[in-house]
């Protein structure tokens, strides 16, 4: 592999082919969990974690297992990766793990960790493979902690709010509130602000890409080729 | 599709089964002294929250003794019933107590009742209940548990421990009733089984305590 390549895949995962704004895939935990930048944070961690470990595993083994049972055999490894994770976090981070709840074992079924498994690490070698799962997680963390600073700031008028959950002891102080007396505006916090929120975030994003495009095409003719893996938002040529 | 064929994938589907569950066993017993640390460490935690710390000067977690079985409440497997002393005289017992009815699995219920059979807080250990719906009997989502501090079986309990719906006395939740049902009646069941174990519990008869009936009032 190429560092082009590697360039490629990064800004894949991280904005262009992007699973949460782009792929729209792992929405139900993107939208729960957001609430608040802890529980975000700690979310998205385990997801990278477990999309790390199950993509790089299933690259590994991509050529011994049959092709007709591949998407059981991926499964079980997720599912052992998210077992593992929980442990972790039961074991490390308690109050958190309590928190998070049933979103914990359902990153099982965040379609974005069996999507990157089948469509990216099934196809690769081991370290695009890593390479390609950590871009992608980290996409998802990003867009997950960002609703969450969004919607915490909205709803609460503070931020970092229980960093101690994940961080310890030294975390406490780092509730930072930035409007004194506000008024807390729950719609951010309730699903549907996370629905109006991530709808706001997709906009932005494509808004961007837009703008970026128009005042590229007067320097160069080339369009940028369409990706196929874009689901739903984006333009398909 | 050929018998190798499928044999062969079997065999890896099996051998897949066989080789995660080791490692995930293995990473289980690893983590197993740390979890069960993890979570004593939040039962202490939410002991502080049940009880007031001048309301005893013993340490309560040693005081640990399996009660009596009984049909009124499930009593939690794993933790006994613990007694908070003050000058060696029993003021409160904590009931790890389970209530099998929620929406999702077992709902674990930490208890603390004092000697004249009032609730003297109660906390949502550990449950699986619907985000967003049933988990505001969680301390951390709503204040809701909180409202069962001061409750006792004066007066007409049986009628008055239900949910509003049921035309109790607690207020379910919008999307959750079974929920808050199955708290409401843990902690009812918790109630029964002090009185009639009182002896048992607090090292001494009921009537010396209280003089007072526990259903005259309305």
């Amino acid at each position: 592999m190429s560092i082009e390549s590697y360039k490629a895949l990064t800004l894949n995962g991280l904005w262009r082919n992007n699973p949460a704004l782009v792929q729209l895939l792992g929405l139900c935990p993107l939208l729960a969990v957001s609430s608040n930048v802890v529980n975000a944070l700690g979310l998205a961690l385990a997801t990278l974690l477990v999309l790390v470990a199950s993509s790089t595993l299933v690259s590994a083994i991509r050529n011994t297992v049959p092709e007709t049972v591949r998407l059981p055999v991926f499964v079980m490894i997720i599912a052992a990766a998210v077992t593992i994770a929980e442990l972790v976090m039961q074991a490390f981070a308690y109050e958190l793990y309590q928190i998070l709840g049933i979103f914990l074992p359902l990153i099982t079924t965040n379609c974005a960790i069996l999507g990157r498994a089948d469509a990216y690490a099934s196809k690769n070698s081991v370290i695009p493979a890593f390479i390609d799962a950590l871009m992608m997680g980290l996409g998802f963390g990003l867009v997950l902690v960002t609703l969450g600073m969004a919607r915490e700031l909205l709803g609460t008028g503070a931020l970092l709010a229980d960093m101690h959950l994940l961080f310890g002891v030294k975390a406490h102080d780092w509730h930072w509130i930035i409007f004194e007396n506000y008024e807390p505006f729950l719609l951010a916090v309730l699903p549907p602000g996370a629905f109006l929120l991530t709808g706001v975030l997709i906009a932005l994003k494509n808004w961007l890409d837009q703008t970026l495009q128009e005042r590229s095409i007067p320097a160069s003719e080339t369009q940028p080729a369409g990706s196929k893996r874009v689901r739903v938002t984006g333009v398909i040529k | 599709m050929t018998k190798a064929v499928i044999t062969r994938s079997t065999l890896t589907l099996a051998l897949f089964a066989l080789g995660l569950t080791g490692i995930v066993s293995m990473i289980a017993l690893q983590t197993a002294d740390a979890i069960e640390e993890a979570k004593q460490r939040a039962r202490e935690r939410s002991l502080t929250e049940l009880i007031s710390a001048e309301s005893y000067d013993n340490r309560i977690f040693d005081t640990e003794f399996q009660g009596p079985s009984t049909e009124q409440v499930k009593l939690s497997p794993q933790t006994g019933i613990l007694q908070a002393k003050l000058g060696g005289k029993v003021t409160a017992i904590i009931l790890s107590i389970v209530a099998p009815d929620g929406y999702s699995g077992d709902i674990e219920i930490m208890v603390a009742i004092d000697s004249d059979l009032t609730i003297q807080g109660a906390r949502v250990i550990a449950h699986k209940e619907t985000p967003g719906l049933g988990d505001k009997i969680d301390i951390r989502k709503s204040d809701w548990i909180t409202h069962f501090q001061g409750t006792n079986l004066h007066g007409d309990h049986e009628a008055k421990w239900r949910v509003k719906k049921d035309g109790g006395e607690f207020d379910q939740f919008t999307g959750a009733t079974i929920t808050p049902r199955a708290v409401v009646q843990a902690l009812h069941g918790a109630l029964l089984y002090s009185e009639k174990h009182y002896g048992t519990l607090f090292n001494r008869p009921l009537a010396t305590v209280d003089n007072h009936s526990f259903k005259d009032e309305g």
